[in-house]
């Protein structure tokens, strides 16, 4: 054994051999020479020199002696090439399974390795993109704890860019969104310098200027995708006009293909400072433009040295408005690529193992296919060993018959990677709930972190250093038994190594099990959800949303309006959020006059018409007559001897035995500032039915909430204190729609300033995080089904053939051919069984974790609740149940190969 | 592979019978690359004049196909040397070849021997 490892390691260092060995026959056949010079007479010099001249050039000797063994050796790959290819041509299932499971393991690595190229190894397609340096913030020599970006003013942007010690050139840019060209996108307000310190080319047309900055009329540079997708590529597009909200805007030129500045999300449009206040944001900002900086060192400038020029340079500059500690250091950082390099490797290391592990998986799975058929094929193999071939000749071609897949399963992964990125894109640009995309969210460049051509070379590389370890293991234990062996049929070992295959399976099928279970129960959770009775009826229901300066305006208007069937104010908070401060001046606790049980109950102050809007039908009364101060509301909290309705469930736990009306409910709520318990009365004038407010308790459980009071505002036409407009329109709600954007277009300044959300938006963007969780681990749980699919298919193909002498007797000795069948399917049930239940304890163990991490006391959301995990009989069951279909389905052509086996054949081995 | 000193004079030999004749000067028993040389020049009277550049090729191409094995032994004035010997195959490529040589030959002498 050792030495045939020996001998296999002279051999790779055989090249060195050969040209030892031919420097010292070339030496020795001189020397002879030399001697025989001398003995014809020649003096030693001369000799030596003739001799020299008689042999010629000795290097070229040499050279060409060399030559023939590499044109042997490429004689001997092409012969093996041919032969590779016509067996894999007889055999197209297995080179299908093979490549598509190799496919399926480098495009997951290649995924991984294409969001790493776009983000961290790709720079920006600036000029020098190297030299370029954000300023970040101050703070303490920990960490940065104030950002300085988006803070500077125009004036403090020119005043900086004057008098900083660090920077030669500075930009300044604001990042928002509008809606401009019909639909929302990124757009960038910058400084006029920006296309010219960045050194980004512009194909059509002029880059923005230094004059653009100060002139009035809004001017705009497309990028090349938004040219493409929403301007139609028009060849006239530069010069012509479109609507940034309210503002006409001027497109001065393209940006060439490759541009989308200096940020991972997508730019669509970089428009003049002028325009900056129409970007979509805060409402409490009154000065624009809100500027992040961004420059290039002066020459010698260090980063070290840089960060304590800005730190002296901002001790005595801003600092007296700015109201921050006294900073320890500046922060600066350099913007080559999205995210800098440092740092980046520990961030992703553990991704690219995880996808690592699939990609050995993979190899894994293939390896034991190889075998399958490196078995069937052993007696063949055998015989050409015998016949002088030599083991390390057949393992030779075994190995490019491995490469001859692991080719066509690097480029057919380059396109699953290709297409799982353009896929995730696609679904998030079209799925995003409105909110999110008004928002800026999500928005990325999606185009840069498709895979490019580092990332085939990197795959191609994987490729051939996979193929070695998935191919050279089956390639030396096929070529092992000698020909006497193998035509009897036997085949030695490999029991140690079934074992740790069978235990790999089970690995991935827990795996796979995991990812399922977890997939399925956030989707029967989000189905829950949805089939939830809210007690509402919300067909034609919109609530606005608008800054309170609008507000008054919008009611006055709306009530005009025709088609609106009512209106009220309220304040209420959205299905599934809650914050800190709001939870509990929102949930105080109540106690009938009796004094029994104290109810804690969800406050929702509105304007009687909150009733009439959402149909729900009031017993006793709903207009108040001593209602709450809405103004008064917002300072102080709840009024003593205030009117309000209850919701019938609120009604019950109060007074379990009967009526609640005209009765007295006592209100006891903590006072934020003081800590005192105050107590409030108030007069229940009206029972409202029924409807879910809230999804989950105070500690993140699914748990709705219909305990309601309701403390009743005045009606509408004397206030309009309070946060939420909520309609009902008649008509088609499409139709309604419109007419509330052209009321709300007419009173405020614009699409920016307000929000029209129907319930079904709500409910979307409430289970928009089940449905991508879902989603996502489906795609991921099937990636591992596939590929435990494949692995159960690889071992029992060889357990079969490795087995088939025993079949063929015990068939032949009268076993049914469905027991033999049945041998096989209860083999891979076994390790269905074992991965399935495995993975789904790991799931209630990864569920409780999870369940531990994301516990925000204060916020609560469906990505995170610490509902989302607990355990669910149909999820659970539905994963494992789906990973025993896998394992049955993949064993289904193996066990048709037990069923079809002839004994004869088997017991003649052929 | 020339023959004679004068360049225009030199037959230009194909490689397959260089092989030949290497085999051919192996089989009175093994030798090294100088004396190969040797042999072949003494023998065709100086007529064979060995290029080691297609000589070594030669070998090389020999030894690939198994009909020639190489050893390192130490020659007889205690010189290192790398000996070639005919292996049985090489024995059976020799005798062959030499059949199909001579026929060549013959063939040749007749066609251009003159007529009568």
């Amino acid at each position: 054994m050792i030495r045939e490892w020996w001998v296999k390691l002279r051999r790779i260092g055989s090249r060195r051999v050969l040209d030892d060995d031919l420097r010292e026959e070339i030496e020795a056949h001189i020397e002879m020479q030399i001697e025989e010079n001398i003995s014809q007479g020649m003096d030693a010099e001369s000799a030596r020199t003739a001799a020299s001249l008689e042999f010629g050039s000795a290097v070229l000797v040499r050279e060409k002696a060399k030559e023939v063994w590499i044109f042997r050796a490429l004689e001997d790959f092409l012969r093996d090439v041919r032969f590779g290819l016509r067996g894999l041509r007889n055999s197209p299932g297995f080179a299908l399974s093979v490549i598509g499971t190799l496919a399926l393991g480098l495009g997951s690595i290649a995924v991984v390795f294409s969001f790493y190229n776009g983000m961290v190894l790709r720079p920006f397609a600036v000029r020098d993109p190297y030299s370029l340096y954000a300023f970040v913030g101050y703070g303490s020599s920990q960490g940065q704890n104030t950002s300085i970006n988006g803070v500077f003013t125009r004036k403090e942007f020119l005043d900086f860019r004057r008098d900083n010690p660090v920077f030669s050139q500075v930009l300044g840019y604001q990042r928002g969104t509008a809606p401009m060209a019909g639909k929302w996108a990124g757009i960038q307000a910058v400084t006029g310098n920006y296309f010219t310190l960045l050194g980004a080319r512009i194909c059509m047309g002029r880059p923005l200027l230094e004059r653009d900055d100060t002139s009035d009329e809004g001017v705009a540079v497309a990028s090349y995708g938004a040219w493409k997708s929403r301007l139609g590529s028009d060849p006239g597009a530069v010069g012509s006009r479109v609507r940034l909200g309210k503002r006409p805007v001027k497109i001065v030129g393209v940006a060439c293909p490759g541009f989308n500045g200096t940020n991972l999300e997508r730019v669509d449009f970089w428009v003049s400072l002028s325009l900056s206040r129409e970007l979509a944001d805060n409402d409490q900002q009154t000065e624009f433009p809100r500027l992040n900086i961004l420059g290039r060192l002066k020459p010698g400038m260090t980063r070290r040295s840089a960060e304590a020029g800005l730190l002296a340079y901002g001790r005595q500059a801003y600092l007296g408005w700015r109201n921050w500690q006294r900073p320890e250091r500046a922060y600066i950082q350099q913007r080559a690529t999205v995210i800098p390099r440092e740092g980046s490797i520990g961030g992703s290391a553990p991704l690219f193992l995880l996808f690592g592990l699939v990609l050995i998986a993979a190899c894994a799975n293939v390896s034991s296919m190889m075998l399958a058929r490196g078995l069937a094929r052993r007696r063949e193999i055998a015989i050409r060993v015998s016949l002088g071939a030599g083991r390390a000749r057949v393992i030779r071609q075994l190995l490019t018959e491995s490469l001859l897949l692991a080719v066509p399963a690097a480029l057919a992964a380059f396109g699953v990677a290709y297409g799982i990125i353009r896929g995730l894109s696609w679904l998030i640009l079209n799925t995003l709930p409105s909110i999110y995309v008004r928002h800026g969210g999500f928005q990325m460049d999606w185009e840069s972190l498709l895979p490019d051509t580092r990332v085939l070379a990197v795959l191609v590389a994987t490729g051939i250093i996979t193929t070695l370890i998935f191919g050279l293991m089956p390639a030396i234990q096929t070529t092992r038994s000698s020909l006497v062996q193998a035509s009897r049929g036997e085949f030695e070992g490999g029991y140690r190594s079934l074992r740790l295959r069978s235990a790999l399976i089970i690995v991935q099928a827990i795996f796979c099990t995991l990812l399922l279970v977890l997939s399925a129960t956030a989707m029967h959770k989000g189905m829950r959800i949805l089939s939830l009775d809210l007690g509402l009826d919300t067909q034609g229901v919109f609530e606005i949303n608008t800054s309170e300066k609008y507000r008054s305006l919008v009611v006055d208007r709306l009530a005009l309006q025709p088609g609106v069937a009512s209106m009220s104010t309220c304040i209420k908070t959205s299905l599934d959020f809650w914050f800190g401060h709001d939870a509990a001046l929102l949930h105080p606790k109540f106690t009938g006059e009796n004094g029994n049980s104290e109810v804690q109950c969800h406050v929702i102050p509105a304007s009687p018409e909150y009733f009439d809007v959402y149909k729900l039908t009031v017993r006793g009364r709903k207009s108040p007559t001593k209602p709450l101060d809405p103004a008064e509301f917002f300072k102080s909290g709840s009024q003593d001897g205030t009117d309000v309705v209850l919701s019938e469930t609120a009604a019950r736990n109060l007074w379990p035995a009967g009526n609640a009306l005209g009765r007295t409910v006592e209100e006891r709520s903590q006072d934020q500032k003081s800590g005192k318990i105050l107590t409030y009365r108030h007069t229940v004038i009206g029972v409202a039915s029924d409807s879910v407010t809230e999804l989950y308790d105070a500690t993140g459980a699914l748990k709705p909430n219909r305990s309601v009071v309701y403390f009743l505002a005045p009606p509408l036409e004397q206030h309009r204190y309070l946060n939420n407009i909520f309609v009902r329109m008649n008509g088609n709600p499409g139709e309604a729609r419109l007419i509330l954007q052209k009321a709300l277009d007419e009173t405020t300044p614009g699409e920016m300033h307000y929000e029209i959300t129907s319930a079904r938006q709500e409910m979307d963007r409430v289970l928009f995080g089940y449905r991508f969780i879902t989603a996502l681990e489906g795609f991921l749980g099937g990636m591992a089904l596939l590929m435990t699919a494949f692995g159960v298919f690889g071992m029992l193909s060889y357990v079969v053939t490795q087995r088939s002498k025993e079949f063929g007797i015990r068939i032949a000795l009268g076993a049914g051919r469905m027991r033999v069948a049945g041998m096989v399917l209860r083999q891979s049930l076994r390790l269905a069984a074992a991965g399935s239940v495995m993975g789904a304890l790991l799931a209630l163990a990864v569920a409780r974790v999870l369940q531990h991490s994301f516990r925000l006391p204060d916020m609560r959301s469906t990505l995170w609740d610490a509902d989302s995990y607990a355990f669910d009989a149909i999820g659970y069951a539905a994963g494992v149940l789906i990973v025993f279909a896998a394992a049955l389905t993949a064993s289904w052509i193996p066990a048709r190969k037990a069923v079809n086996l002839e004994p004869a054949r088997t017991l003649h081995c052929d | 592979m020339s023959t004679a000193e004068n360049l225009s004079e030199r037959i230009g030999l194909l490689q397959g019978t260089l092989e030949v004749l290497i085999l051919r000067s192996l089989l009175l028993g093994p030798n090294h690359a100088y004396g190969i040389a040797q042999y072949l020049k003494r023998q065709s009277e100086h007529e064979f004049v060995v290029d080691n550049g297609s000589l070594y090729p030669a070998l090389q191409r020999l030894l690939q196909r198994k009909w020639i094995a190489a050893q390192w032994k130490t020659s007889p004035n205690s010189r290192r040397a790398r000996y070639y010997s005919l292996t049985p195959a090489g024995h059976k490529q020799l005798d062959a070849a030499t059949s199909k040589w001579q026929r060549f030959a013959q063939a040749m002498s007749r066609i251009l021997a003159p007529e009568g």
